[in-house]
């Protein structure tokens, strides 16, 4: 049996909910409402490419466009996979590779360099520094043209001769696709500021203990870094993931060819099959959302360091 | 090995790898590029040498200075609408109050996705027929528009897809530079008499000065890169329209195989971009931006 217990009416007073109240409404008023027209806005195209990617072609240029087209097509997710226009199975496999083999390579390299040059003082340090400062003004897509000449006649590669002539060198082959791009100023400048950071006693620490100078970099240095790794990772693997520049000028077939560029390829062709189209793109969307939403405090780390790419 | 040696031997190793790949992969280019503006190649046979020619003829190139137009349009556009509807956004998320994070998440969303996926959704909207925009337009009273396929509103388009894509972006520079002001600042203002505008534009604006440098300038950067947009939902048409810079490069080379003549466009916007970039960080550098 449960005992309620009344309490004496205690007056409470009126002015101070009167506060609270207008608190709550001047708060809807000056933030959650405009926030939320603005949400709606930004994320109707997100919202109304999954609604699309739901149809037939038929309900996609139905008149006048319903909001949501019931019964939705589900369909469209299985048969995507079998559509032999958009090989799904081959492009999504070459984009993981692309976007994980450069992610991982990126950080790899960046980081040892970075962690010379935030650790270790030896002469012209400042000066290599400030050489490895100065790429990042060099523009990627301006490059486009010398980069795939390039790529074409890396020597001994693709029917190449050792003067790189006669074949296609690294074009439409994952080392093309991948390697070029895999070292910039800007992932070394970014972990050489967070390196700088560590303590210099764990270092000194861990070599009287006699950790090696490699133990240093890789059971000191790296895991301290993580969230520094982790924000220009999801920065590297996102900019795989959508990339269609370099896709579009390297790759030549469906070999390496990565989602976003069949999208892009398909439609521009005529007679484009939307339905299969947006299916892709949801797809193609969903993993880089997800990965966001897991590791987003870690992209907070990363715009304070400056990442700008 | 002594410490000495180790040390020696891991520096020149961990500096002498990625090294040589910016070498090669980010610094040669710039000389593969500026030889080839001064010859005529085709790939099929090898380059010749013509001087000063590829630039002469840019000069007199009716269609590279439509694309320069074109490119300057859309950064026109894009950066002040974009840098403003991004500042906005900042200054309405910066609250303390619960739930603020989701509407930052919900804002950086289309930053995230990919912008060939994000364009094909776009296409759709700017549809002539059952597209989104008509379709509220006649609303209103307008009659449709062949919004891509105009080429009054082509470009518009473009720009209207671009600001979309990237606000998220600038508003969380913004944001980091907003939460670094002290609120004191703000609360003594407001002791001494000033307004709401007031303070906005006597604190907030001249702290805010290395991030907005920043976001101007990588803005302007991006925007006179912009490609991938472009070739996805109008191919630079309708009647080159919508021909931007990177575009005309890509086209030039990769189309009509004059690796020649579109080495001197890259040349030419490896300046203009190179300018900007310096310009860029010789202000955010004295900022505090990069800590």
């Amino acid at each position: 049996m449960t005992v309620v217990i009344m309490q004496p009416d205690r007056p409470v007073p009126t002015a101070a909910i009167d506060r609270s109240r207008r608190r709550f409404w001047r708060a809807v008023l000056t933030f959650y409402l405009p926030a939320t027209i603005v949400a709606a806005v930004m994320l109707f195209p997100l919202f109304w490419m999954v609604s699309i990617s739901l149809r037939t072609n038929a309900e996609i240029f139905s008149y006048p466009p319903d909001l949501v087209s019931i019964p939705l097509r589900w369909q469209n997710y299985i048969d995507i996979w079998t559509d032999p226009r958009m090989n799904l199975g081959i492009q999504a496999w070459n984009t993981l590779v692309y976007a994980t083999v450069r992610t991982f390579l990126q950080l790899l390299l960046s980081s040892m360099a970075a962690f010379i040059l935030a650790r270790y003082s030896f002469p012209g340090r400042t000066l290599v520094f400030y050489l490895v400062l100065a790429t990042v003004m060099i523009p990627d897509e301006v490059m486009m043209v010398p980069l795939f000449l390039m790529v074409k006649s890396v020597p001994l590669a693709g029917g190449n001769d050792i003067f790189g002539m006669g074949g296609t060198g690294w074009l439409d082959t994952f080392y093309g696709l991948i390697l070029p791009g895999v070292v910039s100023g800007y992932s070394i400048f970014f972990l050489r500021q967070f390196f700088l950071t560590l303590p210099k006693e764990l270092e000194e620490a861990a070599r009287i203990d006699g950790c090696s100078e490699f133990g240093i970099y890789w059971r000191v240095a790296l895991p301290m870094s993580m969230p520094a790794l982790i924000a220009l990772g999801i920065f590297s693997f996102q900019f795989a993931w959508s990339d269609f520049t370099w896709p579009l000028i390297i790759s030549g077939s469906e070999r390496t060819r990565t989602i976003q560029l069949g999208l892009g390829l398909l439609s521009t062709t005529d007679g484009t099959d939307w339905a299969m189209l947006l299916t892709g793109a949801v797809i193609s969307t969903l993993p880089l959302i997800a990965l966001f939403m897991l590791l987003q405090r870690f992209i907070v780390t990363g715009v304070n360091f400056g990442v700008g790419k | 090995m002594t410490i000495k040696q180790q040390q020696l031997l891991l520096g020149t190793i961990f500096l002498g790898i990625p090294l040589l790949w910016l070498l090669v992969w980010v610094v040669t280019p710039i000389f593969v590029v500026l030889y080839l503006s001064f010859t005529s190649y085709d790939i099929l046979s090898a380059p010749e040498w013509v001087g000063t020619w590829n630039f002469e003829d840019l000069w007199y190139d009716s269609l590279y200075w439509r694309a320069f137009g074109n490119t300057l349009y859309f950064t026109a556009f894009a950066m002040p609408l974009g840098v403003t509807l991004s500042l906005l956004l900042a200054m309405l998320v910066n609250t303390r109050l619960p739930g603020a994070w989701i509407y930052r998440t919900i804002y950086y969303l289309p930053v995230v996705s990919p912008l060939i996926a994000t364009a094909l959704i776009w296409i759709l909207f700017y549809e002539v027929s059952t597209g989104l925009f008509n379709y509220l337009l006649r609303f209103v009273g307008i009659s449709p528009l062949p919004w891509l396929s105009n080429s009054a509103t082509a470009m518009p388009a473009i720009i209207a897809m671009s600001v979309w894509k990237s606000l998220g972006f600038n508003m969380v520079i913004f944001l980091a530079a907003l939460q670094a002001i002290p609120r004191e600042l703000n609360e003594a203002a407001a002791l001494d008499g000033a307004g709401r505008a007031r303070q906005f534009y006597s604190i907030t604006l001249p702290l805010l000065r290395p991030a907005m440098t920043y976001v101007l300038i990588t803005t302007l950067i991006g925007s006179f890169q912009v490609f991938a947009q472009v070739y996805v939902m109008t191919e630079g048409g309708p009647n080159n329209a919508t021909v931007t810079l990177v575009h005309l490069i890509y086209r030039t080379a990769f189309q009509n195989l004059d690796f020649g003549y579109a080495s001197a466009m890259a040349v030419v916007l490896f300046v203009i971009l190179v300018t900007a970039s310096f310009i860029n960080l010789r202000l955010v550098s004295r900022g505090n931006l990069y800590g």
